[in-house]
Order: C-alpha cells, then structure tokens, then sequence
C-alpha cells in the first residue's frame, strides 16, 4: 500500500553542492540517484497510526541513524509532500526496514538520452517543489 | 563560437567574460573535487568522466558570451555536472554527461515547464535555448 498523499517525506542531503545557501534552493541534484538506481530513498516525517508529529530533532535523527556515515555527515534535508510526488505519476512506496524508509519510484533507468532527460524533468520538479531544511549548528 | 557571439547582443564586455570564466572555473573545480572524493568514498556512484568536466568547460565558455547571472554548479551520483539557476519563482538547469549532449531543463510552475536535449556541437538549437534563457533570466 503507497504513502497517503497527505504525508511529509523527506531526503537528506550529504553533498553542499546539492543544495544553495545562498538561494535557500534545493538543487535536482539532490533527487538524482546514481543510473541503475530507479528509486529515490526517502523517510516519512509525518506521524504514523495516530503517534504524533516528529520534531525536528526527531527527523535529524533518523538522518543520523539511517543516512549519515563517518565521512559523509547529513548537512540539510529536502522537505516535500507525497502529494508532489503523485503529481508527477511517480509513486511513494514504504520500504521498512528501516522504520519510517520509503522509495519514490519508478525513474526510468538511465538508459538512453531520453530516459535521463525524463529523470533530470522529474527531479527537477521535486526539488523545485520541495523545502530546504539546513541542519542547525547545534546539531 | 563565433555564431554564438554575433547572435546575441548585447554580448558581455571582455571584462565582465574574464571574471565570469575565473568564477565558473573555480566552481567547477570545487565541484569535481567533491564529487571526486564522494566517490572514494562510495563506488555506487557513477564517476564524473574527464570528458564531462571538459564539456562543462565548454559550455561554460559558451555561456561567458552572454550577459548571464553567474550560474551555479553542481554534480549528481549519476555521473553529471549541472549548471544552474535557481529562482524564487522556479529552477533551470543544463546537465552534461559528458557524451556531447546538453540536456536543459526548467520547471516554473505546473505549467510552465520545458526540457529537451541538443549536441553541444549544435551551434544554432544551443544558441536558441541560451538566448531563450537570457530572457528569462535578464
């Protein structure tokens, strides 16, 4: 059964050339996995089964537990609705374990010029409708 | 290169092209260096071949020819470097791969969005698509 609509998702971001400072942005990179890949990972932020709405250290820490490595520290997040994802007839498909994990696909395989311009579309439009989240300095 | 000066105007003067082309080289090189070291770090990712680095180079230099903001760049675990402008009102970008071929995309709203492909040797279909984006963004 996919996410509801109405869910958050988000993916974090390890790379700084994924995302601008400067213009609060999340590039499309950020949506791109690598070519064989058909899925984007992804974790649902909102509250499951009547629990409560994660805070924002909450969703850090899943970043942290889930994505984060040694040498590749999470430095923000993508913020977007499962609704946007269903909006550009792609799908939100629970993916556990980890608890919370999610895969937005399919993006056609990388195969020929004109299945990477469809993948270069389709992330572009989820970064253009997502919100950037930059991990506060605390964290 | 010559067609894509005369075509447009105005074209940017020789000073604004110097710290243009600085600018960009510095950022690409920054950009290649991260993307290098995230793949020594994860071999999943696609590595960025020369060949992609050098047609950046050239579209870049392309690019110095027009009066542009400065764009940013970026890579992606596929393989690509992206040159890009990033608005409040929507997003364009051009990916290489470095396989002789462009591929531009913008996304405004639901129903402003465009993409496409053409051959960075494509002088005229490439010319169209940056004079298209000095109107956008100017």
């Amino acid at each position: 059964m996919n996410v509801p609509p109405g869910e958050k998702l988000t993916r974090f971001i390890r790379y700084g050339s994924h995302f601008s400072i400067v213009t609060n942005r999340v590039k499309p990179d950020a949506f791109l996995p690598h070519k064989k890949s058909v899925d984007v990972s992804v974790f649902r932020i909102s509250g499951l089964n009547d629990s409560q709405e994660l805070s924002e250290s909450e969703i850090w820490e899943i970043g942290r537990e889930h994505v984060q490595t040694e040498d590749r520290p999470i430095k923000a997040r993508a913020d977007l609705l499962a609704s946007n994802v269903y909006d550009s007839n792609l799908e939100v498909v629970p993916d556990e374990p980890p608890k919370r994990h999610a895969n937005i696909r399919p993006l056609p395989a990388d195969n020929s010029p004109a299945n990477r311009k469809t993948r270069r579309a389709l992330a572009t439009k989820l970064a253009s409708l997502s919100k950037l989240v930059i991990l506060p300095e605390e964290n | 290169m010559e067609t894509l000066q005369t075509e447009i105007e105005p074209a940017a003067s020789s000073t604004d092209k110097v710290l243009f082309r600085k600018q960009v080289q510095r950022e690409l090189d920054e950009t290649r260096r991260e993307a290098e070291a995230a793949y020594a770090l994860d071999k999943e990712i696609d590595p960025i071949p020369d060949s992609a680095y050098n047609d950046t180079l050239a579209l870049l230099e392309m690019l110095c020819n027009y009066k542009l903001p400065m764009p940013e760049i970026s890579w992606a675990e596929d393989g690509s470097f992206s040159i890009g402008w990033y608005l409040d009102e929507g997003i364009i970008t051009m990916g290489i791969y470095g396989d002789n071929l462009v591929i531009y995309t913008a996304f405004f709203e639901e129903k402003r969005q465009f993409e496409g492909i053409c051959a960075l040797s494509d002088t005229p279909m490439l010319s169209g698509f940056l004079k298209m984006l000095t109107n956008i963004l100017m």
